[in-house]
């Protein structure tokens, strides 16, 4: 499942950041390494999350420390628990 | 007609390196190099293009990968051109600080509008939307941008402004107004506890934009969050200045505003002295509020009103106000006097437009890219609804904002500002101070909040929060929250870099922190007080009529 998820954040990164060009974005990526990746930024991604999967995201995790790892697998874990 | 000193500033540029052709002409070549190299080896990833493997068979790149490759090699020149101009305006010979910060600045106001993703053709994702959708897509977002033009949105919303109601679902904690004058109703909240602390909190809200930040969907509202660990709260809802209000002053705030709103809140809690904290210009009003009432007249009786009071992103000295000086220039000021003098009031618009080129990259060009090249709907944010709610000023009082403290930094010279009839001076201030900076501010700069400490004679807690001016400063405690701050005491520091290396980066919200701060200084908690007074009675629900006012 988290190959799923994993791929659909995938997607919405590009989408919502083109300017994240040839950053690789991998499990490892760290939100901070989107170009001009701020709070406002943050509220993109919550939003398009919040679209994409049944979850509630809140804006003090997506920091910039946060690696998308880490996201999918919060993902995965929020969509099978409830 | 250069309000903001843009041209002077290019000038400035061009007279850097006019002496110095050569080495100007030798960056221009490196730069020509640099996207020959780079039209070179993205040459080489376009399929097709580029060599071909022993075996492979070649083929003729298709239509959206000639795209995707365009777009991804325009995006590449673009950051090479970016990264040039910035190194050419830093490395300006003789350029002075300020001067060298406006011009890199404007430039990138620039470069963001020039970014390849802005444009339909160079963005990839929006013409695979188009040939998805068979072009609705770009139907719908064209459609929208002539709604928004046509309803006065020309940089298009940000926000579903249908998805919340003021009331309804955001600014939703019970309550009642229990003051109303002709600039601000006073909400007093309902307790959610059994026994509440006796001193209560008295929010003095930013007048530029709306006061339910403190209040927005339940887990995020700061109002709850102290509601719930037994503090009674008061609240400034101000009136969204009609030209009938152009001649109300930033005294008006100040004494009509915020001391009426402290002197209510302690009649209705038996007259006890309040927490009053300020956010942004609501910071620097209570400031000087606090000067102000440091300096009663010899033989005044009157018990003083205020126990402590904390700050959030404000700033009271503005020698280094940040990016938003660039708007702050001698000649901005009259060119918007002028247009105030028609008006009576500093429109929304121009207020909206400064806020969103200070982060032009999220809050003008992804918006504009996802509402008008992908046609998808604006996002159902509370914050960015809340951030879409914007209200005016009146011209008497931003005039004199703008004067006073941008552009002669006033507020810090001793008894250099007269205010409600007396001179103002910060150093005879002595009630604990609590302040708040956040790291990645644009409007308030931390380092700038920082220099309050030394400014007063108060005993002062700093405290840095990782985040903006908003997301910063609205930071409910959670579970799974990986923000951070730095808290100590900072009485009389002078060097925020040096008060930062001494404290330890903690995790979570600084929101408890405070909690603490505050409990500590209301005495034991007891019956809750009754919801206004006799003389005070409840006079509607909360959330009240000045916040619906367009």
């Amino acid at each position: 499942m988290n190959e799923t998820i994993l791929a659909t954040v995938q997607s919405g990164i590009v989408e919502l950041f083109p300017d994240v060009g040839k950053v690789p974005i991998t499990p490892r990526m760290r939100l901070g390494d989107i170009p001009d990746y701020d709070s406002m930024a943050a509220v993109n991604l919550q939003v398009f999350l919040e679209e994409r999967f049944p979850l509630k995201v809140s804006l003090d995790m997506l920091t910039e420390e946060m690696t998308l790892g880490e996201l999918v697998e919060y993902i995965g874990r929020y969509v099978k628990n409830n | 007609m250069d309000p903001f000193d843009i041209f002077s500033a290019l000038k400035d540029v061009e007279q850097c390196w006019r002496d110095r052709p050569l080495e100007l002409a030798g960056r221009q070549a490196d730069l020509a190099l640099q996207l020959q190299e780079a039209t070179l080896e993205e040459m080489g990833n376009l399929t097709g293009f580029g060599k071909t493997q022993a075996g492979e068979e070649t083929r003729k790149p298709d239509f959206l990968e000639a795209l995707k490759w365009a777009g991804q090699l325009a995006r590449r020149h673009h950051a090479i051109c970016q990264s040039w101009i910035r190194d050419l305006i830093v490395q300006s010979p003789g350029l002075e600080g300020r001067q060298r910060e406006r011009m890199l600045f404007w430039t990138r106001q620039l470069l963001n509008g020039l970014s390849p993703s802005n444009y339909f053709w160079t963005n990839f994702a929006a013409v695979k939307r188009f040939m998805d959708t068979n072009g609705e897509s770009l139907a719908r977002g064209l459609r929208s941008f002539a709604e928004d033009l046509l309803e006065g949105h020309p940089l298009m919303r940000m926000a579903d402004t249908r998805a919340f109601r003021v009331g309804r679902e955001i600014a939703t904690t019970h309550g009642a107004v229990v003051f109303r004058n002709d600039l601000m109703e006073l909400i007093q909240y309902e307790p959610a506890t059994e026994a509440t602390y006796p001193v209560p909190v008295v929010f003095i809200q930013p007048w530029i934009n709306k006061f339910y930040i403190f209040d927005l969907t339940p887990p995020a509202s700061f109002v709850r969050y102290l509601r719930d660990r037994g503090f009674t709260v008061f609240m400034i809802s101000w009136k969204n200045p009609d030209p009938s209000m152009r001649n109300v002053t930033f005294d008006d705030y100040m004494l009509r505003g915020a001391l009426q709103a402290i002197r209510v809140a302690s009649a209705v809690c038996r007259g006890a002295p309040v927490h009053a904290a300020g956010y942004c210009i609501g910071g620097t009003a209570l400031t000087t509020l606090m000067a102000w009432l440091n300096r009663e007249p010899p033989g005044t009786a009157r018990p003083f009103p205020v126990a402590d009071w904390s700050l959030f992103s404000t700033l009271v000295d503005f020698s280094e106000p940040g990016d938003i000086g660039f708007f702050v220039t001698q000649k901005s000021v009259e060119w918007l006097e002028a247009e105030m003098a028609l008006r009576g009031v500093l429109s929304e618009k121009w207020i909206e437009l400064a806020f969103r080129l200070l982060g032009s990259d999220s809050l003008i060009w992804r918006n504009f890219t996802n509402s008008l090249l992908y046609g998808l709907p604006p996002p159902r944010s509370d914050l960015l609804f809340w951030n879409s709610d914007s209200t005016r000023l009146p011209a008497a009082m931003a005039s004199f904002f703008l004067r006073e403290f941008y552009l002669k930094n006033r507020l810090v010279g001793r008894d250099a500002l007269h205010l409600g009839g007396r001179p103002i001076d910060l150093g005879r201030i002595t009630q604990p101070l609590y302040a708040v900076g956040t790291q990645l501010d644009h409007i308030c700069p931390w380092r700038s909040t920082f220099m309050v400490c030394d400014k007063v004679r108060s005993p002062v807690r700093y405290v840095l929060s990782s985040e903006g001016h908003i997301t910063g400063i609205v930071n409910p405690p959670s579970e799974t929250s990986r923000r951070k701050f730095w808290a100590g005491e900072a009485r009389g520091e002078t060097d925020s870099e040096r008060w930062l290396s001494r404290q330890e980066e903690r995790r979570g919200s600084w929101w408890d922190d405070w909690a603490g701060w505050l409990s500590a200084r209301s005495a034991s908690p007891g019956a809750p007080p009754a919801l206004g007074s006799p003389r005070y009675p409840p006079l509607e629900r909360a959330p009240g009529t000045y916040v619906m006012e367009a």
